[in-house]
């Protein structure tokens, strides 16, 4: 019976360390399937960090095989930058774009995560007219 | 001019400033491949600057979407031959 029981807890280490070892298999295909190229930058590191991951969240937020929406995620960078770093940000998400802008000192960031490339600037507001 | 008639898609802009983005585009067309989009896109928003004054972005290309912020009256989506065309004013600086 002892027997038994040491070969029953020797089996379900191993079960378990294979279905650690599956985890970490699959945490790391997700993480190479997002992978991120910043290409140029004029931005301090912590709001890089902060676009970087807000991209990612929203990517691997949506459902598995379905068609990115540019919109919502230029959305959903903007409305971040703006809500935490103040107005006004500006962002460009496609396949196929080039652009030609000027930004606010500090306030520009040209990367791509998997296929999407993802521009993020900042202009300087002016004061509404009264 | 071997582009077709642009089509204008979303605008807050004078039928003026309308005409003169897109003419401004099809001239780039002329001066520049299809596939040079920076190019395109520069050589708009160069002569934006020097005509309304600084602070206009462009974006071209067949493939994005954006959320922007933009002055009033300085704004135009419009597409031509392959490619859309986003011009619009951020600021003053």
């Amino acid at each position: 019976m002892e027997e038994a029981e040491k070969e029953l807890e020797r089996r379900s280490k191993f079960l378990n360390s294979l279905i650690q070892k599956k985890k970490k298999g699959i945490e790391q295909h997700e993480h190479e399937s997002f992978k991120v190229h910043v290409r140029a930058c004029d931005m301090p590191l912590p709001l890089q960090n902060r676009a970087l991951q807000c991209a990612r969240l929203h990517l691997e937020s949506m459902p598995p095989g379905n068609k990115l929406d540019n919109k919502r995620l230029a959305l959903a960078l903007k409305k971040e930058f703006d809500s935490s770093y103040g107005p006004a940000w500006h962002c460009i998400v496609g396949t196929s774009f080039g652009s030609y802008v000027t930004h606010s000192v500090g306030g520009f960031l040209y990367f791509s995560i998997d296929k999407v490339y993802i521009l993020l600037f900042k202009t300087a507001v002016e004061p509404l007219d009264h | 001019m071997l582009e077709g008639k642009a089509m204008v898609k979303e605008t807050d802009m004078s039928t003026k400033m309308q005409i003169h983005a897109m003419a401004s585009a099809s001239q780039a067309l002329d001066l520049y491949d299809v596939y040079d989009c920076i190019s395109i896109a520069a050589h708009i928003k160069k002569e934006f600057d020097s005509v309304y004054g600084n602070g206009w972005q462009c974006v071209v290309g067949s493939n994005f979407g954006c959320y922007f912020t933009h002055s009033s009256g300085t704004f135009i989506y419009f597409a031509l031959a392959t490619l859309n065309f986003l011009i619009f004013k951020g600021t003053s600086s």
